[in-house]
């Protein structure tokens, strides 16, 4: 998906506008890409239409040769489309032009295995750092949960500071470099929340499947098919990443020795 | 070499029994059940102390998976089935979307590289003036965001750092 994200970005080179909106207005041949901003579409467009982080808008008129793909973004309006429109909105809030049929369903499979997958891997390739991010979704609970909302707040503030202090291709690098961080974080701690969460069905699993990894994989499976239930799963998946998170700054972050004496002299 | 009764001997040693005449025979005889039993002295005379449970956890969660896990079927499985299912959504899907963008990523790749080299000397010029940027954020009423920002920043990034403390890890 990262791969697919940054193949969108360069694709869109030798100028892609960082939070620029994109207008087509006239008939334009190639692909079409915006990072952290709209895509609004009004005539012709032969070849495909990337948005990255937005919204692709397909106003009357609208008509797109190729496919139509928002990442962490949703396709609206009543523009045709001649190959897929599809998209990949981070906590499931699909749009109006949401894939159905079979293309949800390889959607909800593309994002089950693939959380699948880096789960495996992670908890195969780098055990400590998952156990690591999994001890502090039990060691006080709520300050995981406080640090998380915390974290994705500096996280955004940080990113509007770069986005406006920056523009052009260090601004995207370095967008780039925050949404990767930011992805790195949310993975490590889903895959913690996991770890956490398999270890406590252990005792009812097959005898085979209550080893490490395999308990870990089914609680991740059993996590991303919770956030895909209508309704509540968009709820429970976007707790559940605030949360992992929160889990992964606590983990991987040091404190400060001054931060750690005041919370020791408060706590006597 | 050690006998039959070199096992017995060591093992009535170990579990702190009284020895048989013929068990202290032996003992006077062999070298190396002597041996053994100034080994078990020296470890009786060392203090036992109640371990440091953090210092158990932290241990315990930075060992690696065990052998025997890699060797299981059941590890395997979670990956297999995360490849397959990737496998199937893509052609559910159609294959990967927006070919085109994907197919033209290693023409632009290395165009991309050098407009970021070029682009590096613009931005540094730039900076030496201030950023132009800030100015128009600053031209367009958008202080009130760049100071929230300033201060969320700082003022979470404090409270973060205050928040965190070292947790230990464990393993099952």
């Amino acid at each position: 998906m990262i791969a697919l994200l940054l193949a969108g970005v360069l694709a869109g080179a030798p100028a892609p506008r960082l939070g620029a909106d994109v207008l087509v207005e006239v008939p334009t041949a190639g692909t079409v890409v915006s990072l952290a901003a709209r895509v609004r579409v009004s005539s012709v467009v032969d070849g495909d239409v990337v948005a990255v982080a937005g919204d692709v808008e397909l106003l009357p008129g609208a008509e797109v040769r190729g496919d139509v793909i928002a990442l962490g973004g949703a396709i609206e309006g009543t523009g045709v489309v001649s190959g897929r429109a599809v998209e990949f909105a981070p906590l499931g809030w699909a749009g109006s032009r949401a894939p159905s049929g079979s293309a949800a369903w390889g959607l909800a499979l593309l994002r089950v295995g693939g959380w699948l997958v880096l789960g495996s891997l992670l908890t195969l390739l780098a055990p400590g750092l998952i156990r690591r991010a999994a001890a502090p979704v039990v060691d006080r609970p709520w300050i995981t949960g406080v640090v998380g909302v915390l974290g994705l707040a500096v996280w955004l503030a940080v990113m509007v500071l770069l986005l406006a202090a920056s523009g052009g291709p260090i601004g995207i690098l370095m967008a780039l470099l925050g949404v990767a961080g930011l992805l790195a974080l949310k993975v490590v701690g889903i895959v913690g929340l996991s770890w956490w969460l398999g270890r406590r069905i252990a005792p009812v699993l097959p005898l085979s499947l209550r080893a490490e990894l395999p308990r870990t994989a089914l609680a991740l499976l059993l996590l991303a098919l919770v956030g895909m239930v209508p309704l509540v799963g968009a709820s429970l998946w976007a707790a559940a990443n605030v949360a992992g998170i929160g889990a992964a700054v606590r983990a991987l972050v040091t404190p400060h020795p001054v931060a750690l004496a005041l919370s020791r002299a408060l706590a006597r | 070499m050690i006998d039959a009764t070199c096992r017995l001997v060591r093992q009535t040693l170990e579990s702190e029994s009284v020895l048989s005449p013929d068990a202290s025979a032996h003992l006077d005889a062999c070298p190396a059940c002597r041996a053994h039993a100034v080994l078990l002295e020296a470890f009786a005379r060392v203090p036992s102390r109640a371990p440091d449970e953090a210092a158990v956890r932290r241990i315990i969660a930075a060992l690696p998976p065990a052998p025997w896990q890699r060797r299981r079927l059941a590890t395997w499985l979670p990956l297999a089935a995360g490849v397959g299912l990737v496998g199937t959504g893509f052609a559910l899907l159609g294959g990967v979307p927006a070919p085109g963008a994907v197919a033209e990523l290693p023409g632009v790749a290395g165009g991309f590289l050098s407009w970021l080299g070029s682009s590096v000397l613009d931005a540094v010029a730039a900076a030496r003036a201030s950023s132009d940027a800030v100015r128009v954020t600053l031209a367009a009423e958008g202080l009130w965001l760049v100071l929230w920002a300033a201060v969320t920043a700082l003022g979470g990034g404090w409270a973060l750092r205050s928040l965190v403390r070292p947790v230990t890890g464990g393993r099952g």
